[in-house]
């Protein structure tokens, strides 16, 4: 049975959001499935209320209690909206119905904007796949569901644990030491509008480059391929900060949890500026930082600093409004300058076999005030999105040079149009 | 589809000219190029230009008076500050008649915000006992039967009220202190708002023990 009046905790990466979120700086990334045909607003909408019922850790509105924020149900009809020009764009909950999401259609394309305090690209994925699937049903398709699609599967408490929480071992931490990072500047887009550059290619291709030519992994190539256009683009004489790429894991197959709710932490490749690199000697460090950084132990011991900041009992006790004046304090002080650009390796979608004739395509899309990227590869397709504040476009045309001198077969789409750059 | 021959990439978006290189674009297959963005619409911000225009008034109104004021009478008196404070009822007014929060918590700070600016005029025309001993326990009354409705009214919304209708009965008893320090010379209708907000809390606990016992341990986790 679904139970209708029920909280929950802040988990330890959705802590820190609701205080530092802004116009400009959302922390908020998007997932869309493309369809065959044009989207039915009205059965979308039918959809989304029916996966709410199931999606407990979506069906809710974060409220203020007097220590920490915490999700309370949400009882509102949701309703889907067409989709708007800015990609991750912020948004006030309150304008929303009290929900930490929104779904968009546009033509053919359902969008799902999720608010990071809510889950990440796992969880958001398990959604967007329910919603699809009851869109289609709704539609009159007949679909198996193939034990695939949550709103087909019985409830279970693990998809709402707080597996921050639940694999904290207090004996096991490590102190985190955390440097300032080259940051990139540059004059940006006016309105909060950020340019996407999505870059498909074929992920048979990709894989032969990335193994067959330098023996790493798709993330892996793709973070060096960042950081090294950075360095090779980017105004290095002012700032010797180090090139930091910021790499979110999923936690998941490391502690066996199902949660439904945000359980990754992050890596970092690290490049000295004031070195000389080659593209080679780049991705060999970034696939020693990531053999360093990617076992069991390393990320129990992350975790461990983290939760154990949050039990720490002064922090516990300081009342909620203060924390977020120190959040944001903090967040003002390093939270931006820690990392140089990002990338978010979704990876492999996978949908049941009949309803995967229906979705012909997939975007995941990373929003943050600088340059971030996101991968996901779905069918034969493996799309690399580039999303960006800043105007001037050398990084991304050095990646996307460097992708086709791989021998890539490159193609592009944007949502630049003509002229923006005299609007914008 | 389209093709750049300086890039040689393929380009998938309704564009004449390469983004990365400016070059014109070849069209290389007659599919009609993706549109998967919407096009970019400048966001309609009157409300904001109107607000910013109020602010900006009513500073102005403020910094004349107060310093037409001080210079005719070499120190400030009355008038000039019941218009600052009017001025600053008004921006928060609308500040929060125009918020996205619920119409009843809206109402709740209207009622807040209209005690202190009524308290105050009264102050600066000497003769804040009227404000004080009568309109402001009677507001806090009124706060709480509204909030008592809305409650109880809406049980699907309990939870979105509930914490206001605790936080409005604890005013109410609070505002005790008033007559009871000599602030307030009226005691009547602080000892109605006294008991009124008592026996909400009490009635709180009688009909929705769990409830109430739920929303404590929300709001007070740590």
């Amino acid at each position: 049975m679904q139970k209708t009046k029920y909280w929950h905790r802040l988990d330890n990466a959705a802590k820190v959001f609701p205080a530092v979120s802004k116009s400009g700086n959302s922390n908020v990334f998007r997932l869309s499935f493309y369809l065959t045909d044009q989207i039915n607003k009205d059965l979308l909408n039918e959809a989304v209320n029916i996966a709410l019922k199931r999606f407990q850790i979506f069906n809710i509105q974060l409220r203020n209690g007097l220590f920490w924020n915490y999700f309370a149900e949400n009882k509102n009809f949701f309703e889907v909206e067409l989709e708007t020009s800015n990609v991750c764009e912020y948004f006030k909950f309150s304008k929303n119905k009290g929900y930490l999401f929104k779904v968009y259609y546009l033509n053919n394309k359902i969008t799902l904007e999720t608010f990071h305090s809510l889950t990440d690209g796992t969880g958001a994925l398990e959604f967007l796949k329910a919603i699809t699937f009851e869109y289609l049903t709704l539609l009159g398709v007949k679909l198996d569901h193939e034990g695939i699609i949550l709103t087909k599967r019985p409830f279970t408490n693990k998809e709402d644990e707080d597996s921050f929480n639940a694999n904290y071992d207090p004996k096991i931490k490590k102190k985190l030491k955390e440097t300032k990072a080259f940051k990139l500047t540059g004059e940006t887009f006016d309105d909060d509008w950020t340019l996407v550059m999505k870059v498909k290619l074929n992920v048979k291709d990709v894989l032969k480059l990335v193994k067959e030519k330098y023996n790493v992994t798709v993330t892996e190539y793709f973070t060096t391929l960042i950081a090294y256009n950075i360095y090779k683009e980017a105004d290095l004489t002012k700032d010797k900060r180090p090139i930091k790429i910021f790499v979110p894991v999923n936690l998941r197959p490391y502690f066996d949890s199902q949660t439904l709710r945000n359980f990754s932490l992050y890596v970092k490749a690290n490049f000295d500026t004031n070195h000389k690199w080659t593209f080679l000697e780049m991705l060999d460090l970034t696939k020693q930082l990531f053999t360093e950084q990617l076992n069991q132990m390393e990320l129990q011991m992350h975790l461990g600093s983290l939760v154990g900041l949050e039990r720490n009992i002064f922090v516990k006790f300081v009342p909620l409004f203060i924390k977020n004046i120190f959040f944001k304090i903090g967040f003002q002080v390093l939270g931006e300058s820690l990392n140089s650009s990002s990338i978010s390796n979704l990876g492999i979608i996978k949908l049941p076999e009949e309803m995967s004739k229906y979705v012909t395509d997939v975007d995941f899309i990373n929003s943050g005030p600088s340059l971030n990227s996101a991968l996901v590869t779905y069918k034969d397709q493996l799309n690399f999105s580039l999303n960006t504040v800043f105007k001037d476009i050398s990084i991304i045309r050095g990646i996307i040079y460097q992708l086709r001198d791989d021998g890539l077969d490159v193609t592009i789409n944007t949502n630049y149009r003509e002229g923006y750059d005299e609007i914008l | 589809m389209k093709y750049c021959k300086t890039c040689k990439i393929k380009v998938d978006a309704p564009l004449e000219t390469c983004l990365i290189c400016s070059d014109v674009l070849e069209t290389i297959d007659q599919n009609p190029p993706a549109n998967d963005f919407v096009e970019y619409v400048e966001k309609s911000n009157k409300f904001e230009v109107f607000f910013k225009g109020l602010l900006l008034l009513n500073i102005m109104a403020i910094v004349i008076s107060l310093s037409v004021d001080f210079i005719l009478n070499r120190q400030l008196s009355n008038w000039s500050l019941i218009v600052s404070v009017s001025n600053l009822y008004l921006i928060l007014f609308v500040k929060l008649i125009t918020s996205h929060m619920k119409f009843v918590i809206r109402l709740f700070w209207i009622v807040l915000l209209s005690i202190l600016e009524l308290i105050a005029i009264g102050y600066l025309t000497n003769d804040y006992y009227w404000a004080l001993d009568i309109v402001m326990p009677l507001s806090l009354v009124f706060n709480t039967i509204l909030l008592i409705i809305f409650t109880f009214s809406k049980r699907k919304r309990w939870q979105d009220y509930v914490m206001f209708l605790i936080i409005s009965a604890v005013a109410s008893m609070a505002a005790i202190l008033f007559p009871f320090f000599d602030i307030a010379k009226t005691n009547w209708a602080y000892i109605v708002s006294f008991f009124f907000g008592m026996f909400t809390l009490i009635g709180l606990f009688i009909f929705s023990p769990k409830d109430m016992k739920e929303e404590f341990l929300r709001r007070f986790h740590i």
